[in-house]
């Protein structure tokens, strides 16, 4: 069943078709919440927020957007929410407890050296996201999920779609700078020529 | 080396595929020249790359936790509202018995020599005023009590203070509109509610209930 038609059982009060639109949009929701906010615990509230936002909105979104560009826009909210509720914690947090949820290798590294660099620069941008403003965060945030095009961004954001693409630029450059600044850049970059001559010798 | 600035924006929508062809062809012909864009466009290809790998599945069990509060929720506001609805309507019989009371009173108090045969006639057979029957108070018209036993729940929910819905509601309801008073609605009643609001752009608030309900509830703000 297509989004709309299970939205439209939804809406009538249909669980079981809700729990269907959760379990099929869970991972990016939970994965833009997760970006917005480093902790894996405040990603789920925010997540669930989002979710139950949905849920008790369902009758009132007219379906004037898409359901996942109006899910996003409720799970972008509900991140920078949980943020606000939790500032005082996380300025306490650890940073070894916050950055453990970049530590996951990813399966498609091949190269175990590889593998710990790409693993060491996640944790970097990780950790770089988390010194970026808000707005710089959000963006590049619904950037990664990949699917969405600016122009649903500027949608889900309620920008212009000027404002996003400045914002978008303006944030890459921001994280680079903290990138470099902290010495996190430099050395794992795949198209260094010296490291991949270095590589290609192994 | 630092990267030129007015190619900043050009890059970062090369990243996204957001280039116009001609926008393309200029920054390809920049970047075989600038070694510091390059390097820059190298950078930012690492970061970007980084960014989406830093995806994690939503936690085992998440929509299982999501369902179960939505259906906590679900369970929680139903008993409670049935019984406001009963407390609010008892609440109004006696008060308006009330206000019938003390005019009674008053008018025994005010009225002069004529008054005195009214209480004495109020305490005969042919009393004028009845405080004994809420009934006579006529305000359970329109209003959602007393519930039928087994309607746990509603379709759907809508809440307003629009004008037009206390004018459709004096209509055709025959009950009174007053703020925080709620009122049972048929399917055809309520989407015939819901028209003329839509229509006349009148701000209202909805919430889906359970499906299959056979009531509609609406309260007026």
């Amino acid at each position: 069943m297509t989004d709309e038609e299970l939205v439209r059982l939804a809406a009538a009060g249909d669980e079981d078709a809700f729990e269907t639109l959760t379990r099929r949009h869970e991972d990016k929701v939970y994965g833009l919440a997760l970006r917005i906010c480093s902790d894996p615990e405040d990603a789920a509230d925010a997540a669930q927020e989002a979710f139950l936002s949905a849920w008790r909105g369902l009758a009132a979104f007219r379906e004037e957007a898409d359901f996942s560009t109006w899910l996003y826009r409720l799970a972008v909210n509900a991140a920078v929410d949980v943020l606000r509720r939790n500032r005082r914690q996380q300025a306490q947090a650890s940073l070894d407890d916050e950055e453990s949820w970049a530590r996951e290798p990813a399966d498609r590294s091949p190269g175990p050296q590889e593998r710990a660099e790409a693993v060491e620069l996640r944790e970097a941008v990780a950790a770089g996201l988390r010194q970026l403003s808000g707005d710089h965060r959000q963006v590049l945030a619904l950037r990664a999920l990949r699917e969405l095009s600016y122009e649903e961004i500027a949608r889900i954001l309620e920008l212009d779609l000027g404002t996003v693409k400045s914002r978008i630029a303006r944030a890459r450059s921001a994280l680079r700078k903290i990138l470099l600044k902290d010495g996190n850049l430099s050395g794992y970059l795949p198209s260094n020529p010296v490291k991949k001559e270095k590589e290609g010798r192994k | 080396m630092t990267m030129c600035e007015e190619y900043e924006a050009l890059i970062s929508a090369l990243l996204d595929g957001e280039l116009d062809e001609g926008e393309r062809r200029a920054l390809e012909e920049h970047l075989a020249a600038c070694p510091a864009c390059r390097s820059y466009l190298a950078d930012q290809r690492a970061i970007q790359g980084a960014l989406e790998a830093l995806d994690a599945p939503a936690p085992e069990g998440f929509t299982r936790g999501v369902m179960e509060r939505i259906r906590a929720e679900g369970r929680a506001k139903t008993p409670g509202k049935v019984l406001l609805l009963r407390w609010r309507g008892w609440a109004l019989a006696a008060a308006a018995c009330l206000v019938l009371a003390a005019g009674l009173w008053w008018t025994q108090r005010t009225a002069p020599a004529d008054g005195a045969a009214m209480v004495r006639s109020a305490g005969g057979d042919a009393a004028p005023y009845s405080v004994e029957e809420p009934s006579s108070c006529a305000l359970e018209d329109g209003l959602a009590l007393p519930l039928p036993d087994g309607a746990a729940d509603y379709a759907a929910e809508m809440t307003t203070a629009s004008p037009a819905a206390a004018a459709w509601v004096e209509e055709n309801l025959g009950g009174a509109w007053s703020a925080g008073a709620s009122y049972r609605l048929t399917e055809e009643e309520y989407a015939a509610l819901r028209a003329v609001l839509t229509e006349a752009g009148e701000a209202f608030t909805e919430t889906p209930g359970s499906a299959g309900a056979e009531w509609y509830l609406l309260t007026a703000e």
